[in-house]
């Protein structure tokens, strides 16, 4: 597998979202969101910094599914759609080579979508008179984590399934991710051991996106620990790299026509 | 074998395809639509991965990234990114050849010079007409002077002039000695090409041979007459002629009837002017 070739699909992907309406949906998206927020500072009283601070990380944090859904989509089901893998396979190209290639593409667009949005968080931050410390920084660096993740899941699902379900399965990890929390505090309150096998396997199963939220901690100048950030960093980068992994698995293995 | 419909029932769309290619040949697929043209050439060129058997490049497997070192391959419709320019897009397959910087530039100099791109180097792929899609599709092909090419229907969307060219260039491609192995619908540049023709008829290979051999499969001629055909016409009840502006008479004979043809010329019972063989045609073959 040649490095030049993963960043030659890379490059070419960012390219295309750049050159297409993609990148600029993303932007203007994410735009129109903090403009609500913006605008419903207005009309409440009282705490409005702990509400332009909770509105604007669930901006950032849906947006991630948003931008790995499209990302995601936009990749590899349109590059099958359009046949264009036929003329990058023709070549001496590996197929895992292409799925990292598109994974890279996907992560550097996530990129610049995600620092355009912290300038645009940045800025309600500074509208809102809202000190910012060290803790935002975490919070929000692990909700880059968690676009990361999701873009993982999004290739992943993008190796097989049609667009309609890709956007059904991706919705229901992001939700299933944040609530499987739920899962392991009932596995370890149940008495049935088969309940508690099969809570534990559910946990186990889907990726466990509480363990990258620190946002609670940043708005109300909570404590979190180092151990919980290496947790939560481990967590992340395992979820992604083995997604990536498992794609480039279907990916070879996958009948193309 | 491929999953079709809701069951995902397995669908084999080409069996029993045993063609092997020895460097320097150029082989022909033909077949009609649906026969199993494009996919043999997609195995061919390890774009597919056959459920058994094994398609082999020099000996290794198609499907190894490494075998296709040395191999272009040219698709029937053009599969392109629009947002990108003939020369990024050449760049990019390049890139994915390991063609170094300095050598890409040169040969993208060289092949849009062969297919008269040259002006076309810095828009974007979405403006091309069809015509100068393929001819990039060819271009593209071209690109590290690949030892190995699989053509799919060259000539698709090329108008007279450009098939001409293209031709020439397959031609002179072919002369170098290296390996060009295409499908076409075209009979007149299968026999101008090949030197071995593979028909392909329902996903497997229904007759193949050389071309001479394709050429003597002639089951028609044209016949030209002086004078009505009266004793030819007595003998074969279905055969129909037409008059000439000039007073002759022509008609089209099966070659079954060819020798009953000659003998009464002959006998100096016909007044044949001249008897041509048509092209074998491709539906007739495929019956």
């Amino acid at each position: 597998m040649k490095i030049s070739q993963i960043t030659s699909i890379a490059q070419v992907y960012v390219r295309g979202a750049f050159r297409s309406h993609l990148f600029t949906g993303l932007v203007f998206g994410v735009l129109v969101l903090f403009l609500g927020l913006f605008l419903l500072q207005f009309l409440v009283t009282g705490a409005a910094g702990h509400i332009i601070q909770t509105g604007s990380f669930w901006i950032m944090g849906i947006w991630g599914l948003v931008c790995a859904l499209t990302l995601g989509l936009h990749s590899i089901s349109q590059e099958i759609k359009n046949k264009t893998h036929f003329m990058i396979l023709s070549r001496p190209v590996q197929r895992s080579a292409f799925v990292l290639g598109k994974f890279g593409g996907i992560f550097l667009v996530m990129g610049v979508v995600f620092c355009l949005s912290c300038l645009l968080w940045l800025a309600m931050m500074k509208i809102g008179g809202v000190e910012i410390t060290a803790k935002h920084g975490v919070a929000l660096g692990f909700i880059l984590v968690e676009w990361w993740v999701l873009a993982g899941f999004s290739l992943f699902f993008a190796c097989f399934t049609s667009p309609i379900f890709h956007g059904i399965f991706m919705v229901g990890i992001y939700h299933l991710g944040h609530w499987s929390d739920a899962l392991a505090f009932f596995a370890d309150r149940i008495e049935s051991e088969v309940g508690q096998g099969v809570l534990t396997g559910l946990y186990l199963l889907f990726p466990n996106l509480e363990s990258l939220n620190f946002r609670a901690q940043a708005v109300y100048h909570l404590a979190f620990t180092d151990g919980a950030m290496l947790h939560a960093l481990a967590v992340g980068l395992g979820w992604a790299s083995f997604m990536v992994v498992l794609s480039m698995v279907i990916f070879n293995r996958r009948r193309l026509m | 074998m491929v999953p079709r419909g809701f069951w995902r029932r397995a669908t084999s769309l080409v069996r029993r395809i045993d063609i092997q290619v020895p460097v320097g040949e150029t082989l022909g697929l033909i077949g009609a639509n649906g026969a199993g043209k494009t996919t043999t050439l997609k195995l061919g060129c390890g774009l597919l991965r056959p459920a058994s058997g094994e398609a082999l490049i020099r000996g290794k497997s198609a499907f190894a990234a490494e075998s296709r070192n040395s191999v272009g391959f040219v698709s029937e419709q053009q599969h392109i990114y629009p947002h990108l320019t003939l020369e990024e897009w050449l760049n990019f397959m390049a890139h994915l050849s390991g063609i170094p910087g300095h050598s890409s530039r040169d040969q993208i100099q060289r092949v849009t010079e062969q297919l008269s791109l040259e002006t076309k180097r810095h828009s974007r792929m979405g403006t091309f007409s069809k015509g100068q899609l393929q001819r990039a599709g060819i271009a593209q092909a071209l690109m590290g002077e690949p030892e190995i090419l699989f053509l799919d229907e060259p000539m698709s969307g090329l108008d007279p002039l450009w098939r001409s060219r293209v031709l020439n260039l397959l031609l002179d491609y072919q002369k170098s000695g290296r390996t060009l192995i295409f499908s076409s619908h075209i009979l007149s540049d299968v026999f101008r090409l090949s030197n071995r023709v593979v028909m392909i008829r329902s996903g497997e290979i229904q007759w193949q041979g050389g071309v001479k051999d394709l050429m003597a499969q002639r089951n028609q001629y044209q016949v030209v007459f002086q004078s009505f055909p009266q004793p030819l016409m007595e003998q074969i009840p279905d055969f129909q002629v037409e008059a000439m502006p000039d007073g002759s008479w022509t008609g089209i004979v099966d070659a079954e009837h060819k020798t009953r043809l000659c003998r009464l010329a002959l006998e100096h019972t016909l007044e044949l002017e001249s008897m041509t063989p048509l092209p074998v045609e491709l539906e007739r073959l495929n019956q």
